[in-house]
């Protein structure tokens, strides 16, 4: 056949493009921060030299490689989501901040901080048992959302009329936490507005192989529905017709958004617009939806772009760290109104 | 030598069952056989189900009681992914493939095939490349999905279909929302691969003209008469065409092979004595205006009309005679000397 009749061609040099840049990124990330470390020194940290400083050494390896490692994995994490939510409700402007989903993990959050906070104790929150109670309310209340909006979608038909019931969903939940806050106490207030202002952070080096692992399982499980996803494209009964078992696809579908949503939101606060925002990059990019490229491609963009967001929070050197949630949206807003304004040019949206 | 039938439907009744209380009934009793090798067209009014039996025989929703045997062996028994090789559907729902190159979209057809990445050996490829080519698009490969129009989408879904390799094909309606020369393109083209591929295709329409034209066997559903199937031809000439839509303003005119509309004012007896097209648009415009045109010698009419070409033709009217070189003008003079005489 002809050249570049699969848009899956060109793939391989966007993803070595992609992996190129994490790696020049996750270095800036470990090499800029709030205290000025000589790039000799931190390669001689990351070797496992001896280093002018313990006090550097502690920096490097506690807080600015977990957070680079957070980030990478979180922007992959949500980027993935909303990709797989825009696919499953066929609706380019679905994500997970938008329907609702982060407002629903951060109800769950909010109700084993603020209710359960005091049991839990300050150890606690940061113990594995403290964070799995975190997660599993992350996710329940991520799911809960996730269910409505699937239960509204079978109702309403239109795209537009599910995005504003996602919306009004999302108010209603929020209006619930701000009724948990309410009967909270001062501490846990604090702590949770705190979270919410999203923060890469929020994971500790002992937290990090628990939290990589949930966001590895839900991006392994991603990866595996390339096939129905694709399929997915033609709409529902289209992709029935061609042996794929909709029920089946659907929950696993919904199973993998909530799990990666949940733990970054657990872990991270309410992370804005990168999964919206992430996937029009990658296929403006690629110019393809086809996910075979698009999901990988995808996956690689959010890294990059948190790692990118993570990077300017700490533009502020000495005087401290910019909350993330102010960057992301001034990153991603304006690549959504380009794709509003843009859509009768742009291929997927027809 | 008799056709070989694919799928045979034994008393089955179509229609929705929202829970255990309330069924609605749309169909009962339906009989019929799809055979392969031939096109089939199914007609019949809005509302009169003609979805809901496609949608069970693509086994998108059961029948209420009965079976329907595909290859002998009853379709729920079949798993999805069985179903998936045998039957292909090209449906009118709306699709968000708009980013997939033609070939990735034709390509979708190969599911039922690939492993679980769905990665393409030499094999699928020459089969996508064949369904490319057999439905005309193959210099379109490369575009995006988005670019075409809606005729060459309506081809891609069928492209699709044949990529899937099933013997059996079910369109919704593939020639809604086309235009005319589309719609003819899409027509060909399904009457085509019945014979040369020998696929069973059935499909819904609302083009009786080209359903008649091309088609080989019809069924006719209607709400209160049900399903009645046979042999295109067959079904004309038995005057079943009439029972389609039973409306006293609708006729069907065998000769022709299209529906008409019934106008009854005056219905004034005309003579008409011309040949081929002529005669033809002639009673055309007689019948547009409530009159008779008869071209039986005997029949007592003081009207007559005689033409031998499109600019010369003679009206006698109670034996006064008028010639006029164009059809606007004939209408008008018997009109006129009608109401003198009144």
């Amino acid at each position: 056949m002809k050249n570049k009749v699969f848009t899956t061609d060109s793939g391989q040099i966007y993803v070595t493009c992609l992996l190129l840049i994490i790696i020049i990124l996750f270095i800036c990330n470990l090499i800029f921060g709030s205290v000025s470390i000589p790039i000799r020194s931190v390669c001689n940290i990351l070797l496992g030299n001896e280093t002018e400083k313990s006090s550097w050494s502690f920096i490097i390896l506690q807080s600015r490689l977990p957070q680079a490692f957070t980030a990478l994995l979180c922007g992959a994490a949500l980027s993935v989501s909303g990709l797989l939510l825009q696919t499953a409700f066929n609706n380019p402007l679905a994500g997970p901040s938008i329907l609702g989903i982060n407002t629903g993990a951060s109800l769950g959050v909010a109700l084993v901080m603020l209710v359960f906070g005091s049991s839990i104790g300050k150890a606690g929150l940061f113990s594995l048992s403290g964070s799995l109670a975190i997660i599993t309310g992350a996710f329940v209340g991520s799911g809960l959302i996730l269910g409505t909006i699937l239960f509204f979608s079978t109702l309403v038909k239109s795209n537009l009329m599910l995005l504003i019931i996602g919306i009004m969903v999302g108010y209603i939940t929020s209006s619930a936490i701000s009724l948990i806050n309410f009967f909270a106490t001062a501490e846990g207030v604090f702590s949770y507005t705190l979270w919410g202002m999203g923060d890469f952070s929020g994971v500790s080096r002992e937290q990090l192989p628990f939290f990589s692992l949930m966001i590895i399982i839900g991006l392994f499980i991603s990866i595996l529905l390339v096939k129905p996803l694709n399929a997915l494209l033609l709409g529902e009964r289209y992709a029935a017709n061609l042996g794929i078992s909709i029920g089946r696809i659907r929950w696993i579908l919904l199973f993998a958004t909530g799990l990666l949503t949940a733990t970054a939101t657990a872990f991270c606060g309410p992370i804005s617009f990168i999964g919206l925002a992430v996937p029009h990059i990658s296929r403006l990019l690629l110019g393809s939806s086809n996910h075979t490229i698009l999901l990988p491609v995808t996956l690689l963009m959010g890294a990059v772009v948190a790692l990118l967001c993570n990077l300017i929070c700490i533009l502020p050197g000495e005087n401290g760290l910019l909350p993330l949630n102010a960057i992301t949206p001034i990153l991603g807003a304006p690549v959504i109104i380009y794709v509003i304004i843009n859509q009768k040019k742009i291929q997927y949206f027809h | 030598m008799k056709k070989e039938s694919i799928f045979i439907a034994e008393n089955i009744s179509i229609g929705y069952r929202q829970n255990q209380a309330d069924i609605k009934t749309i169909h009962s009793l339906l009989n019929f056989s799809l055979f392969k090798g031939e096109l089939t067209c199914l007609l019949g009014p809005n509302g009169a189900g003609k979805s809901t039996l496609l949608r069970t025989l693509s086994t998108m929703q059961a029948p209420l009681t009965g079976n329907v045997y595909l290859l002998g062996k009853a379709l729920k028994d079949y798993k999805e992914y069985e179903i998936s090789r045998l039957i292909g559907v090209v449906l009118t729902d709306k699709i968000y493939a708009g980013g997939l190159t033609v070939a990735e979209l034709v390509s979708l057809g190969r599911h039922p095939y690939t492993g679980f990445f769905g990665k393409l050996n030499k094999k699928d490829k020459d089969i996508i490349e064949k369904a490319l080519s057999i439905t005309g698009i193959t210099d379109k490969a490369s575009h995006y999905v988005s670019q075409l129009s809606d005729g060459e989408r309506q081809k891609v879904m069928i492209a699709k279909a044949l990529a899937q390799e099933c013997p059996i094909v079910l369109l919704d309606e593939p020639t809604a929302f086309l235009d005319i020369p589309s719609r003819i393109d899409i027509m060909l083209l399904l009457h085509q691969l019945a014979h040369d591929e020998n696929k069973a295709i059935l499909l819904s329409t609302h083009d009786t003209d080209l359903a008649l034209l091309l088609s080989d066997r019809l069924w006719l559903l209607s709400r209160d008469k049900g399903l009645l199937s046979g042999f295109t031809e067959d079904i004309v000439l038995s005057g079943e065409m009439d029972r389609l839509f039973s409306r006293p303003n609708i006729f069907f005119n065998k000769e022709n092979g299209s529906f008409r509309p019934q106008i009854y004012h005056h219905q004034t007896p005309v003579r008409v004595e011309a040949k081929g097209e002529l005669s033809h648009w002639l009673k055309n415009l007689l019948q547009k205006n409530g009159f008779m045109p008869v071209s039986d010698k005997n029949t007592c009419t003081n009207i007559h009309i005689s033409a031998n070409q499109k600019d010369n033709i003679s009206i006698e009217i109670d034996n006064e005679k008028y010639t006029v070189h164009s059809f606007e003008e004939i209408i008008p003079i018997i009109e006129h000397t009608q109401s003198m005489s009144d």
